[in-house]
């Protein structure tokens, strides 16, 4: 396990956003963003030295950054990528990120990339096969693992381990942290028909450093986790219910399909700053509306 | 669980199906089908679920994602060629060119990276082909080189950058000339050699009928620079001897060995058109 960091290593950074292409322009010619932080994708920056490295580099000389990727590809049974994480190595390296994240997920087989976050049965064997996958990137990051809960549309009937239990054996044997995707365990919730509560109270509350907050869309029997609307008064219930129980949560949105103006994000965030400070719940919009292909896990640019 | 079910349930076959499952071609009954010979595997032994309906709509958010999330992003890589040649049409081709070459790279810079080749290679060969039907197959390729140039100008290193680099220092050659200084176009530049002016494209509108808004040129070829100022794009038409001088630079060159190698009396005509368009790397030493 790579002990390269403590827990003061992982700082309450506040409330942040996911740095997007479409906000570059209202970025730069603002000097007030009424946010505390950024989150970064990290596969949108390696090998970048156009305009958005150097919007990224005017920003974190302002706020602190961390760093969030999708193809670390940690559930698979391919090899690691060593190329991708020589990179990934690189730029945290060159960013001074505050933590650097990925999915419990895998992203293809035999090579492809699907570039979607696809999910694991959850038993024994890929447990054992995760856990070393994540001591061997912390070794080669030499930084402690940051994981994302992901959103799913279906199980495995190989699956005997739910999901917060995984993850919990997953920081009992690799020292990684957690960075909680509230809306993505309200969507699983629905989608597998579980209670949301039940696994956040079973999460192990003291390895959670990050969480994020979205918006899905219903269609069909299923909800999906698309990015693209305001937070559902369910997920800002279980915000709630999730920051009463840790002490340092930096907490951000992501948005990445009909992104709205910087300034209708800052608002959004307000709202989560204002629940964390004892605040009510906001009414939040109704996941009724459908739409005929709503994509999971968009493509954030 | 005998040997064999263990086998076609272990972690590797999940993956192996899913996969299959999500990038293979047809609809999800072919799909499940490949999936199967290939895994040795069924939907009722993979996925939990009451029914086949759910099965299938539970399946159908990957597949569907898949192909509509990758259309999305070459949408966004090649906007003019999905202009060109209308919706359909394209998330034809680009559904085609994702089937068959399904990404092996961690990062989406390089999805776009083989289309114009593959639209090339999808051509259909037909002899005796007037100049118009030559042009109408011939353009989507072109249309995708210049995009794909056009992307890379903005993502790779240019000539802002002073301090990245040890040795490159953009801007203008400084004069008494520094015989001993390198000159390198940088990494953002490319040169292309096209058949049609594409770019005259851009200001077609969204009506474009390419008949009206092209100004069909055959029998030379048309020597474009794409790379940036300052973050922005730029395209500059280049004559023959432009495109053969900065041709000369794409490998790091001595500003005297560049000279040596082009006639005396153009020597100067040259230095003037460098200074000018100042879009190289240049490294006083
Ligand atoms: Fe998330």
């Amino acid at each position: 396990m790579a002990n390269n960091q403590t827990v003061d290593a992982f700082p309450h950074l506040g409330f942040g956003i996911g740095l997007r292409t479409k906000h570059y322009e209202w970025l730069l010619s603002h000097s007030e963003w009424g946010v505390d932080w950024f989150e970064i994708i990290s596969e949108n920056f390696i090998g970048n030295e156009g305009y958005g490295r150097h919007v990224l580099d005017t920003i974190r000389t302002v706020v602190p950054i961390v760093m969030h990727g999708v193809s670390l590809n940690l559930g698979s049974t391919d090899a690691l990528n060593l190329e991708y994480l020589k990179r990934l190595k690189q730029l945290a390296d060159e960013l001074n990120p505050k933590w650097v994240s990925d999915h419990l997920c895998w992203t293809g087989h035999a090579g492809i990339n699907t570039h979607d976050l696809l999910p694991l049965p959850l038993n024994e064997q890929s447990l054992e096969h995760t856990c070393n996958r994540v001591e061997q990137v912390q070794e080669l990051l030499q930084r402690t693992l940051v994981i994302e809960n992901p959103s799913s549309y279906l199980e495995f009937k190989q699956s005997t381990i739910p999901e917060w239990a995984f993850l919990s054996e997953l920081v009992d044997r690799t020292g990684c942290r957690l960075l909680i995707d509230v809306n993505n365990i309200h969507v699983c919730s629905v989608n597998h028909g579980y209670d949301p509560y039940v696994y956040l109270n079973q999460l192990p509350v003291e390895a959670i450093v990050q969480c994020h907050l979205a918006g899905a869309t219903a269609s069909g029997n299923l909800l999906i986790d698309t990015h693209s609307k305001p937070i559902a008064r369910e997920v800002w219930a279980l915000y709630r219910h999730l920051v009463n129980k840790t002490d340092a949560l930096s907490t951000m949105i992501e948005w990445d399909a009909d992104i709205p103006e910087f300034p209708t994000l800052v608002a959004e965030l307000n709202k989560a700053r204002a629940i964390a400070a004892g605040d009510d719940i906001p009414e939040g919009l109704s996941q009724k509306e459908t739409s005929d292909h709503p994509i999971s896990n968009p493509i954030p640019i | 669980m005998n040997v064999h079910e263990r086998q076609t349930t272990s972690l590797e076959n999940v993956q192996s199906w899913l996969t299959q499952v999500i990038t293979s071609r047809g609809d999800l009954a072919s799909k499940l089908k490949q999936a199967e010979s290939v895994a040795g595997s069924t939907v009722h032994k993979m996925i939990q679920a009451q029914s086949v309906d759910e099965q299938q709509e539970r399946l159908s958010v990957y597949v569907t994602g898949y192909v509509l999330r990758l259309v999305e992003c070459l949408k966004e890589e090649y906007p003019l060629l999905n202009r060109f040649l209308g919706d359909e049409l394209f998330e034809t081709f680009a559904k085609a060119y994702l089937i068959d070459y399904p990404s092996k790279s961690w990062t989406l810079h390089h999805l776009g990276e083989g289309f114009s080749w593959y639209l090339k290679q999808t051509q259909p060969i037909i002899d005796d082909t007037t100049d118009i039907e030559s042009l109408l197959l011939t353009l989507p390729a072109q249309i995708a080189v210049y995009e794909r140039a056009k992307a890379m100008a903005l993502l790779l290193r240019g000539t802002e950058q002073q301090n990245r680099s040890r040795w490159v220092i953009p801007g203008v050659l400084k004069q008494p000339l520094n015989y001993e200084s390198w000159i390198q176009t940088p990494p953002c530049m490319t040169l292309l050699s096209l058949d049609y002016p594409v770019w005259s494209l851009e200001d077609a509108g969204s009506n474009m009928t390419f008949t009206q808004s092209i100004n069909i040129s055959f029998d030379k070829p048309i020597y474009l620079l794409i790379s940036r100022k300052q973050y922005r794009p730029i395209n500059i038409e280049l004559e023959c001897w432009q495109y053969e001088l900065l041709s000369k630079c794409q490998d790091m060159i001595k500003v005297g060995d560049l000279l040596a190698s082009i006639p005396w009396s153009s020597r100067d005509k040259t230095l003037r058109w460098l200074n000018e368009i100042d879009v190289l790397n240049v490294c006083e030493v």
